[in-house]
């Protein structure tokens, strides 16, 4: 089943002068039921602008969207009693403690209040439950917004950048609350900017720039295609690194940990081994390397450095 | 939800969110204290106009305007900062329609309007009760005027408050929105608009009577609903030597009161229906 589904959808925000901003260009997507879905792209890519319309609090300017197959506004609002999202920073009442601000979101969503102990224990904040949301620190602010998607057991959570701006053990918490989710067989759009999390996370990414969608697929399609080859050899390296450059159909070589890096297109390792042995050099070491979702996604949105680059 | 039960919901959210929120008790406790020492002095001197019914006129008069500027003023802090906090967005995106979201703050102008409209009432009226010599009375405590110079008091207060309301969903910041509704009922409404059209429409000022803050003044006199109020002020003012005022009737400006409420309220739910949250 089809969760979600957008056609040409589109956002131009309206200036006094000239043309105004096009956030989202067009954009079409879907995501069905079950899947852990990466929603990516550099930052003013129009990822919060997208999922602000998938929620109703942006009026979109073109195309269309589905989510649950409704489309009529009637429809939507029904559709969207079936989600929990939370968009960008976390957005409480500051005098309200953390089972209060839970207490307004489950009124809201017409759920029974007494799913908010339950949630509050998932996000690891039932002893500070008291706690006023303005006294709550980053992390407790994510978990309490992580929280407050799950009332109601929503079916679709969306999630806009939750692990921003918490340390390495509180992404790990964030990690492991969203997987234990999607293995209750929720579906989960998740917009985020590390990468390293979406690729442990999720079962498909589509990865946006400027408005315009420019690569959809699962994030075995989108990291085994690019596969790397990682070559080593005795004697100097940088004699191997412009070697291997001159390989056919390889990109921009790089030096990593004593090897060199570089993607050799469709060719295989056996022809490679011939192309080096054939200039005298002779392989220690050659193996091909599946490349990360966070290069694919650099390579992809272009980064101007290129592929050497990327750590 | 549907129909009356989200009516329902809404209101009891909102009035969470207002009863929890200590700038609301401050702003209530506030108004309270300033109603206290306002009828306290007569009170303690034991005045003559100090008892029921005669208590009315000090009730329903010019210095209702005080409650009409709080409650407003109140109003602005529970709306204007729900889009401070983005907790305006995250309603809608929780599962609120944004109509739900509006109609649900909407509840709040007759929530806060009886609230200190009941302070407004309930503190003299007390005092009142106490000093009054219930076999001495004379003529009905509780005339039906009473309830119709409540009523005055609450269309005045609607529609001020509809004007902060709106103010405050379309600027959707505390201060400018109430900035902008003081330069409203204070500069422009009181000074500006009266002066400009004197000066270059002299035949056409009858209409500035019927602007928002302008148009609430007639129906906070009690005078303007009961016949024997009225004839105790004309009394009291020929006595003075002074010409009283004419009895007014105040329907036509009920009826614009509501008009305003209705227009108001109208323009800021078109406006934040269109805009992006």
């Amino acid at each position: 089943m089809t969760i979600i589904e957008t056609e040409g959808l589109s956002k131009r925000y309206t200036a006094l002068r000239g043309a105004g901003t096009l956030a989202v260009d067009e954009l079409s997507v879907q995501v069905e039921a079950g899947q852990v879905y990466g929603f990516l792209g550099p930052n003013g890519s129009g990822k919060t602008t997208t999922i602000g319309m998938l929620l109703g609090i942006i009026n979109p300017t073109g195309g269309s969207f589905r989510l649950f197959g409704g489309e009529t506004p009637a429809e939507l609002h029904a559709a969207r009693q079936r989600i929990g999202a939370t968009l960008e920073y976390p957005n409480f009442y500051p005098y309200l403690s953390c089972r209060d601000n839970l207490r307004v979101v489950a009124r809201v969503k017409g759920s029974d209040e007494a799913d908010i102990a339950e949630v509050l224990e998932i996000v690891g904040l039932a002893s500070r439950r008291k706690t006023k949301f303005k006294a709550c620190s980053l992390g407790m602010k994510q978990r309490l917004a992580l929280a407050a998607t799950m009332i109601g057991d929503p079916e679709l959570i969306i999630l806009d950048e939750p692990a921003n701006g918490l340390d390495p053990a509180g992404q790990r918490e964030i990690r492991d609350i969203i997987r234990e989710l999607a293995s209750r067989g929720k579906t989960i759009f998740l917009s985020s900017h590390m990468l390293h999390e979406v690729e442990r996370t999720c079962t498909h990414v589509a990865i946006i720039e400027t408005g315009r969608l420019v690569r959809e697929g699962s994030v075995d399609e989108l990291t085994s295609a690019r596969t790397v080859a990682a070559v080593g050899a005795d004697g100097d390296i940088e004699t191997l690194r412009q070697a291997v450059s001159e390989f056919e159909g390889a990109g921009q070589a790089r030096v990593e940990g004593g090897r060199v890096l570089v993607q050799i297109g469709g060719a295989g390792l056996s022809e490679l081994n011939r192309f080096l042995a054939r200039r005298g050099i002779y392989v220690s070491h050659l193996s091909l390397e599946r490349q990360s979702l966070e290069d694919a996604f650099m390579e992809i949105t272009g980064t101007p450095e290129g592929f050497g680059e990327i750590q | 939800m549907k129909g009356a039960r989200v009516f329902g919901v809404l209101l009891r959210n909102e009035w969470f969110k207002a009863r929890k929120r200590v700038a609301f008790w401050i702003a209530l406790g506030f108004y309270a204290f300033f109603t206290l020492m306002n009828h306290g002095q007569p009170f303690l001197e034991r005045s003559d106009g100090f008892r029921l019914p005669d208590i009315w006129t000090a009730v329903f008069g010019d210095e209702s305007t005080m409650v009409v500027i709080f409650a407003a003023l109140t109003l602005v802090l529970l709306s204007a900062t729900e889009f401070g906090w983005r907790t305006a967005r995250q309603n809608v995106i929780d599962g609120l329609s944004k109509s739900q979201w509006f109609w649900g703050k909407s509840l709040l102008l007759p929530v806060v309007g009886l609230a200190f409209i009941g302070v407004h009432v309930a503190i003299p009226t007390l005092l009142a009760l106490i000093r009054t010599d219930f076999a001495a009375a004379e003529g009905p405590l509780l005339p039906l005027s009473v309830f119709q110079a409540a009523g005055g008091l609450g269309l005045a207060f609607l529609s001020v408050a509809a004007l902060a309301f709106l103010l405050s969903l379309v600027i959707r910041k505390t201060g400018a929105a109430l900035a902008v509704w003081f330069l409203w009922i204070g500069p422009i409404e009181s000074g500006m608009l009266p002066a400009l059209v004197g000066r270059f429409l002299p035949d056409h000022t009858g209409w500035l009577e019927y602007l928002p803050f302008t148009n609430g003044f007639p129906l906070l006199e009690f005078r303007n609903y009961d016949a024997p109020a009225y004839e105790r002020y004309a009394a009291a003012v020929e006595a003075a030597g002074r010409t009283p005022s004419p009895p007014l009737d105040p329907a036509w400006h009920l009826v614009a009161a509501a008009a305003w409420t209705a227009l108001l309220v109208g323009i800021a739910y078109i406006s934040f229906r269109r805009r992006d949250l």
